[in-house]
């Protein structure tokens, strides 16, 4: 059943240098991948796994995966540098109604 | 600086002169003036670079590359008010930079850093629905010579029910298959109305809706 939002872990971020897209941008960033953030990994998630995971499990994995981004990406904040609509967690009765 | 010459020169001929032979005549006398004209424009800013550029900053640039990995450009500022300006080009420790500068070649000259103007941007992508797994609660009944298992809505696969029942004499494990779509399976068999029944498990074939409790 639907509940009326979507979600994402899949982050395509973006370098610029002088307003001038830098050599290798944009680099797509997949969550739902094994990573190692904090001495834990976070082992793979499948894609038809990914829709059913708890509010909590996904909030959890959004922030380790968030912060991994940053420490790759030196000197991006995601929560400062995310374009309006490029949330991670959000509404969308439209695309996912409640059903 | 963009003129339009041909313009700059019409508005300065007196006004009983400026008809369209006359300008004519003068747009071919001056095209080459022109060209040269643009061509300096163009090359300005590469000349005043240069201009300002020699060996010592261009060797320091390319030993604080070589050293700690950190681009910068030193602008020769002549003074006014500062001696250089020292652009960082990506991130970098200014005083490990500063180090550097002071040791090999400013030193005893003002200076100042700029962060070059670096920008992230970001946005998550390929989004999907949130899903929440529903509960359908699986219950069975036992009556003399028959088993019934029933969902509470019909089940989105095939769902195999395994069920214990207890009978005087032994213990019996079976199953029943509740088909797509339905809410019902039925067993026939020698069952007694003292026996006592137990679903031990539902397992679904691929159901990705429903939380089966039994």
């Amino acid at each position: 059943m639907n509940t009326g939002k979507e979600r994402s872990l899949t982050i395509k971020v973006e370098k610029r240098l002088g307003g001038i897209l830098q050599p290798g941008y944009p680099v797509i960033y997949q969550g739902r991948n094994l990573f190692y953030w904090n001495e834990m990994i976070w082992s793979a998630i499948p894609i038809e796994e990914f829709p059913f995971m708890s509010v909590a499990d996904y909030n959890a994995r959004l922030a380790a995966f968030t912060a991994y981004v940053e420490s790759i990406e030196s000197g991006l904040v995601i929560a400062e540098s995310i374009i309006d609509g490029g949330d991670a967690y959000r509404d969308n009765l439209t695309a996912c109604p409640i059903s | 600086m963009q003129i339009n010459l041909i313009k700059l020169i019409s508005d300065l001929l007196m006004t009983f002169t400026r008809d369209n032979r006359l300008i004519e005549i003068i747009r071919v006398l001056i095209s080459e003036a022109e060209i040269s004209f643009n061509y300096f424009n163009l090359q300005m800013p590469d000349w005043l670079y240069k201009a300002k550029a020699n060996a010592s900053i261009a060797s320091l640039e390319h030993h604080i590359k070589r050293e700690l990995d950190v681009d910068v450009l030193i602008t020769n500022l002549d003074g006014k008010p500062i001696d250089f300006l020292v652009t960082i080009i990506g991130f970098g420790d200014k005083t490990l930079i500063s180090k550097i500068i002071d040791t090999y070649g400013l030193a005893g000259r003002s200076y100042v850093f700029e962060n070059g103007d670096i920008t992230y941007s970001c946005e998550f992508i390929n989004h999907v629905c949130e899903k929440q797994l529903i509960d359908n609660l699986v219950t069975g009944v036992l009556t003399e010579n028959l088993i019934t298992v029933t969902s509470a809505h019909p089940v989105a696969s095939n769902v195999t029910v395994t069920i214990s029942v207890a009978t005087e004499s032994d213990n019996q494990i079976l199953t029943l298959i509740i088909p797509h779509d339905q809410t019902t399976a039925v067993l026939t068999g020698t069952f007694a109305s003292q026996d006592i029944a137990n679903i031990t498990d539902v397992n679904p074939n691929s159901d990705s809706l429903y939380n089966y409790i039994y």
